[in-house]
């Protein structure tokens, strides 16, 4: 959790908040007198133990006072659902509705059963190829967006929007018109003569790659766009003048130095495609069952939330995983807006 | 024998409506150091761009080292340039800032550290091999973007304002190791900067330009003392451009002639007649002035005061008023007296505007009858002008300069 590191002080209020000080301190130290129930404290023990003038006392209450609804916010609908999830999956599911209150990791030796594995397998892949085709289309069309003047970087920037304007659910139904038996496509391939049957596109694999790519598609392009709009193109000129082509000046300067974007674009596509499970549904029929949908299926038709919550804990482990194993190959610290 | 190293014929380069470059000629020597010398916008970091292969001009041809290589790619090229802001590659540290263009012609290892230690030494920078960019002084990056250009051995080094980014006091100290740097290593420097003295300070020749054209190329002596343009006089060494009339000649001295009163000229680098308007540039640092209190005995004129010999003025001169017995010759002695005779002397009159110390050296600035205004630099501290007192204003006749005579040359 982050924490501001700076808080504005509104001297002179002396609202009188003594009581709410106790609770939230923002700098996370214990309050004196204070028992803490909170296991999330991430700050260091400051001086807190310095006996504090009347003035000081009342200028941290102000200061609690306007960090205490972002905290209270944040554990409440970021922190609490995490734990309760977490809870929920050691916990036995009830036969007919609800949970029982008993422990068990029952839940986790589940997943390792085949059938789970191989969905985990399978979204892994899936999740591998998306990622693979949104950075091939969007870090040149990023970069190269990049190079635009300032009007057509507007122009295609509203293009990129536009799109987000409508729900991403209908513009999923739209590839449906694309994709099924003689559809948009079918048609179209059949004119130009490259086919003479019907592929029958929609309900396959490839198909949910495709909306996989176009849902995706546009974070890659904005990560790499924000990062190659930063690059400083005589460093470029600087390259070519000591003797790179241009492929090598790309390679050594463009490219590492925009690679905190592609990577931020990445970890933006990546972990979505783990669990973006109603493109899985609506394109993929019932034959591409991902980890996404399996949570949806558990936790909606099969009503079994604590192994849904177990597979959500996995899911998030193994995509905290990635992340890290991103950083360290690339040594990039940070992240493009991520992290 | 000068051996030309760098030729560019015929130059022109436009970016849309806007022409940059318009027809640029410039031969440049093996070795030297010469600076183009602009304000900002008047084309000079296109020539270097052109130069380098960053830009490719419309028409025109840039032959380097007795080979056309105006449509060469860059990286084709052997010159190397530093940029303005140094363009030091930020994920790089120093050691592979400056190894780039030999890791990039794969050069082994072992003589890539020895290089690489050389021209640290070179720019004093032992030890840094393993900084940041973003971990140097702006000083520091400056010595490594000079570093990183000279590894390669270029024929020539270009240099965008190298220094502008620095302070005074830095900049006056790269401006020395600069120039120690271009000795030792007999590279040819094309420098560019729009800061007048650190051009005068380092360069062996200066290529003035303006609005996509050279006015004047010559050495830092010809370009400040013998400016052939206005703009020229004005952006070097700022002098007082005056316009006025000739209305006398003789010999090696004209009279020039306007509402604010006489000078004289030295008409000997370039021949004028009487009646022709002309334009002169002269230094502050030459101009001289007096109290306009006619019986002061330091106004030039003065009864006490010797005159030149050689001016019309002087009894014995053939163009002396005295010789000339036209009755109505305005400075016949018969129309004035001796008083009013004077007012007719050498120099300008004018008002003390303001004053202002620089460096050791007091700026008087004058304001002219016209509203126009007039520089003096003069030496000293304790010099009795104050805003308000009117002077005269004078200099000696051979540090006038003609400028701006195209039209009748």
């Amino acid at each position: 959790m982050k924490r501001p590191s700076s808080v504005p002080m509104i001297s002179g209020k002396s609202g009188g908040n003594a009581g709410l000080s106790g609770k939230e301190d923002p700098d996370g130290r214990h309050m004196p007198g204070e028992e803490t129930t909170q296991s999330v404290r991430t700050g260091p023990k400051a001086a807190a133990e310095a006996p504090r003038t009347k003035r000081t006392k009342r200028r941290i209450d102000a200061a609690t006072l306007t960090v205490t609804p972002l905290y209270a916010f944040t554990l409440l609908f970021v922190a609490g659902p995490l734990i309760y999830m977490l809870v929920l999956s050691f916990l036995k599911r009830a036969e007919i509705w609800g949970i029982i209150h008993e422990f068990t990791v029952e839940n986790y030796l589940k997943i390792l059963e085949p059938v789970y594995l191989k969905t985990f397998w399978e979204s892994l892949k899936l999740a591998g190829i998306t990622t693979l085709l949104v950075t091939l289309t969007g870090y040149p069309f990023g970069y190269f967006m990049a190079k635009l003047n300032a009007k057509w970087k507007q122009r295609v920037m509203l293009l990129l929007m536009i799109p987000f304007w409508t729900s991403s659910l209908i513009r999923l139904y739209g590839w449906i018109i694309i994709f099924r038996a003689n559809g948009t496509l079918d048609r179209l391939l059949m004119w130009l003569g490259i086919t003479d049957a019907p592929l029958k596109v929609l309900y396959t694999y490839p198909a949910v790659a495709v909306g996989m790519v176009y849902a995706l598609v546009p974070f890659m392009i904005f990560a790499v766009y924000s990062s190659a709009e930063k690059l400083d193109w005589q460093l470029v000129e600087a390259a070519r003048d000591l003797g790179a082509t241009p492929f090598q000046a790309f390679w050594t300067v463009s490219f590492r130095l925009t690679l905190p974007g592609l990577l931020s674009g990445v970890v933006l596509t990546f972990i979505p495609s783990m669990g973006l499970f109603f493109i899985a549904d609506i394109l993929g029929g019932n034959k591409v069952v991902l980890v996404g949908n399996l949570i949806h299926e558990q936790l909606m038709k099969a009503r079994n939330w604590p192994f849904a919550a177990a597979l959500s804990v996995v899911l998030m482990v193994l995509t905290s995983l990635m992340i890290a194993f991103y950083r360290r190959i690339s040594g990039v610290k940070e992240l493009e807006g991520l992290l | 024998m000068t051996d030309i190293i760098l030729q560019l014929v015929q130059i022109r380069k436009s970016f849309g409506d806007t022409t940059v470059l318009d027809g640029l000629d410039l031969s440049v020597r093996r070795g030297e150091f010469i600076t183009l010398l602009g304000p900002s916008g008047c084309g000079k970091t296109t020539t270097l761009r052109i130069i380098a292969g960053l830009e490719i001009p419309d028409s025109g041809q840039v032959i380097l080292e007795g080979k056309d290589v105006t449509y060469d790619e860059p990286n084709k090229r052997n010159v190397n340039m530093v940029f303005q802001n140094y363009a030091l590659f930020p994920h790089m540290n120093v050691e592979q800032n400056i190894s780039y263009s030999l890791r990039l012609r794969r050069v082994d290892k072992a003589t890539i550290r020895k290089t690489v230690e050389e021209a640290l030494e070179l720019v004093q920078l032992e030890g840094f091999e393993k900084r940041m960019p973003n971990e140097l002084s702006g000083g520091q990056q400056q010595r490594v973007a000079i570093a990183r250009a000279i590894v390669n051995q270029p024929a020539i080094l270009l240099l965008d304002e190298p220094l502008g980014a620095l302070d005074l006091q830095l900049r006056r100290q790269m401006q020395m190791e600069l120039k120690r740097l271009q000795k030792r290593l007999g590279v040819t420097f094309i420098y560019i900067t729009h800061d007048q003295e650190e051009a005068l300070n380092m360069s062996d020749r200066i290529a003035v330009m303006r609005n996509g054209q050279f006015e004047q190329i010559g050495t830092p002596a010809e370009v400040y003392s013998r400016p052939k343009t206005s703009y020229v006089a004005r952006f070097v060494g700022s002098a007082n451009i005056l316009t006025g009339t000739i209305t006398g000649v003789n010999g090696k001295l004209a009279r020039f002639e306007n509402h604010n009163g006489i000078a004289y000229i030295s008409a000997q680098d370039a021949p004028v007649t009487a009646g022709q308007k002309v334009t002169i540039a002269v230094r502050g640092e030459m101009v001289k002035l007096t109290p306009e209190y006619l019986d002061h005995p330091e106004r030039p004129g003065h009864p006490e005061q010797p005159d030149h010999p050689q001016y019309p003025d002087q009894p014995e001169h053939p163009d002396h008023p005295e010789h000339l017995h036209h009755p109505e010759y305005p400075d016949h002695p018969k129309h004035i007296d001796r008083r009013e005779h004077l007012e007719h002397l050498a120099g300008l009159r004018a008002v003390v505007k303001d004053k202002t110390f620089a460096g050791g050296v007091l700026q008087v600035t004058l304001e002219l009858s016209d509203g126009s205004e007039m520089v003096s630099k003069l030496h000293g501290i304790d010099l009795p002008f104050a805003p308000g007192d009117r002077v005269i204003a004078s200099w000696e006749p051979e540090n006038a300069v003609l400028v701006d005579l195209e039209e009748t040359a």
